[in-house]
């Protein structure tokens, strides 16, 4: 059971994760500015929606892209249970994982019907319809103006209203989802994702009930973007719905198949990279959308499994490999013998 | 109820949804041929209209103006297959969907760079007038852009059912290792394909600009369009779209006339998702194309 959970057994091991914890833990100390610590907690923020779509597409195998809906749900859910129910932060932070869950589920029902590219149509529907319910029902979400001052978050007496100390409440959060996936995809579930990834029938041949783990990735890959929606409404203290439109799916996405599609550490990667890059090259901001897609387009080329990935899309490599065996190369690029 | 005013939204609905069609009818070739969801035809055909604002800007004559574009569209559509779809056609199907993605992301930045992301409104072509018949009032320009598109959607149907690489076509989406075999080009067919989608796209979103405006959002609003109107019309079939994208404009009229305009999008896109769950192969087409 144990050695599910990922854990140090060896000395050097223990060694490297220990001052890596430390590292972390100290990143507060060494950030230069406020804006540099904020843009940190704006990563940790976005690692549990890389998360969510590389467990629903990475290991599922399905291509969603309303994502952006989900994440909303949980922002706005969490920013009026808070400011209009009075409901502690605790309890609005699990209720908006949840709410944002069953919406998964009521997605998830319907797209078990339909096949691969229809399912990311009725995914990019879901987002729109969303879209326009939080652009116009001005009672609830007060449209285009958004809802501003969504106070910090609190623990009973405990107010984490500094950047720092929603660093470590974040990070607390962000650690114990990712500790959640690594367990989930490690376990018999993650398992028959991937089966269902590689072949559906055989997967169905194999015993395993399609609709069951399919709806699971749902669920719970929305519940975690939900999460994230209630992180990002109690740090920007807003929450709009331009912030949850088709571009914001697209990103998660890409973050997502940039650290690559099956690989946790990849997501981690991803979200540190894509979050990162705009606010380093500032002037390059402009052409953000011609790098973010040039890089989706080399990466699909060259390398679909994404910069950490292992086996999401092997096959094409494979077949890659094949074709020069067929010009009498192999893998290391030396003519064959013969 | 007024029943001129339904008639009124009849004839919005029915301008709408031949632009529609017109936009419609490339994508579905493409569908049908590789059963790729091309993400990037509408911004293709966003780039088009925008070389095709420019051109008129810098007066250009109408006529060439407009074709110049119509081949731009086409060439940045062969382009785009070139680069990012050919490379990965054999992958997993999830990966020639991203690198499309990415292919539109790509076009919609040069766009922006280029051009700004303002709405502008396309120079008017010809003058229009209101046009009263008995009590009901309609557009000219929606009567021309009415005629335009069945029109051109129909040059479209005669270059694919009447000349040799239409009918090859044909046969590389029915099956392209027997294609091979018969000794047809398939990627020059695959090419073929990608320019005419580009081509009629472009006339497609010149109309489309005529009757609303130019901006940068319309590509994917055109990608989505067109692939709702394949899936209610049928994949793979010319008169798939053209019935598709005609009963998608005037559903849309009819939404926002009688029930509401702001939820229109919301509304139309729910009912995709019910027709998707409740008859998954289009409502009144069939999968034209089989393949194992």
């Amino acid at each position: 059971m144990s050695s599910r959970w990922i854990v140090a057994t060896q000395p050097k091991r223990l060694l490297i994760y220990g001052l890596g914890t430390a590292a972390i833990l100290a990143v507060p100390g060494f950030t230069p500015n406020e804006y540099v610590l904020r843009v940190i907690i704006a990563i940790i923020i976005d690692i549990p929606l890389a998360l969510a779509q590389n467990l629903i597409t990475g290991f599922g195998g399905m291509l969603t892209l309303g994502q952006a809906a989900f994440y909303g749900i949980g922002a706005y859910t969490s920013a009026l249970l808070v400011m209009r129910l009075g409901v502690p932060w605790p309890v609005a932070f699990l209720t908006a994982g949840v709410v944002a869950g069953l919406f998964g589920i009521l997605l998830g029902v319907p797209c078990l019907r339909v096949g691969s590219d229809y399912l990311t149509l009725m995914t990019i529907g879901f987002g729109a319809i969303f879209s326009s319910v939080a652009l116009n029902w001005m009672a609830l979400t007060r449209g285009p103006m958004g809802i501003p001052a969504v106070p910090s978050p609190n623990i009973g007496p405990i107010l984490f209203n500094s950047s720092i100390s929603q660093y470590y409440l974040y990070l607390a959060i962000t650690v114990s989802l990712y500790l959640l996936v690594h367990r989930l995809t490690h376990s018999h579930i993650g398992r028959a994702l991937i089966a269902i990834r590689e072949d559906e029938l055989a997967a169905t041949v194999m015993g395993i009930n399609l609709a069951y783990y399919k709806i699971i990735a749902f669920a719970f890959g929305y519940m975690l973007a939900g999460f994230s929606g209630s992180m990002l409404a109690h740090f920007l203290s807003f929450v709009g719905p331009q912030t949850f439109g088709l571009a914001e799916s697209l990103f998660q996405m890409q973050m997502a198949i940039l650290g690559g599609l099956g690989s946790l550490p990849g997501s981690v990667v991803g979200a540190a990279i894509l979050v990162s890059l705009p606010q380093i090259f500032q002037s390059l901001y402009r052409y953000r959308m011609l790098i973010n897609g040039a890089l989706m387009v080399i990466l699909m080329a060259w390398r679909p499994e994404g910069i950490m990935g292992t086996s999401a899309a092997a096959k094409t490599r494979g077949r890659f490999l094949d074709k020069l065996k067929l010009f009498g190369i192999n893998a290391k690029g030396e003519k064959n013998e013969g | 109820m007024n029943m001129n005013y339904v008639v009124q939204q009849l004839l919005n609905g029915l301008a709408a949804g031949s632009i529609y069609a017109l936009i419609a009818v490339g994508y579905n070739m493409v569908y049908g041929l590789l059963d790729l969801i091309n993400f990037a035809h509408g911004d293709i055909y966003m780039l088009g209209t925008f070389i095709a604002l420019s051109l008129l800007w810098s007066h250009v004559p109408v006529i060439p103006a407009l074709l110049l574009a119509c081949i731009a569209g086409g060439l940045i559509g062969m382009l785009v297959e070139r680069v990012a779809y050919r490379p990965v056609r054999d992958a997993p199907r999830v990966v020639p969907m991203i690198s499309a993605v990415g292919a539109a992301l790509v076009l919609r930045n040069v766009a922006q760079l280029l051009w700004g992301t303002e709405t502008m409104p396309f120079p008017k072509l010809f003058p229009t007038q209101m046009i009263q018949v008995g009590s009901i009032q309609f557009n000219s320009l929606q009567v021309v852009i009415l005629f335009l598109a069945l029109s051109l959607t129909g040059v479209f149907t005669i270059i694919m059912n009447k000349t040799k690489i239409g009918k090859a076509t044909s046969s590389v989406a029915q099956d392209i290792p027997a294609a091979r075999l018969m000794g047809i080009d398939v990627n020059k067919i695959i090419l073929f394909v990608y320019f005419l989608g580009g081509f009629f796209g472009v006339a497609g979103g010149v109309l489309f600009s005529m009757y609303y405006a130019v901006w940068i959002g319309m590509g994917f609003l055109g990608t989505m369009k067109a692939w709702i109107a394949c899936i209610i019309g049928g994949i793979g079939s010319i008169e798939g779209a053209l019935v598709g994208g005609l009963v998608l404009g005037i559903a849309e009229a009819l939404i926002s006339g009688f029930i509401s305009s702001a939820y229109r999008e919301a509304i139309s896109y729910g009912l995709v998702m019910v027709i998707l769950v409740v008859a998954p192969m289009g409502i009144f087409g069939r999968r034209t194309t089989e393949k194992a």
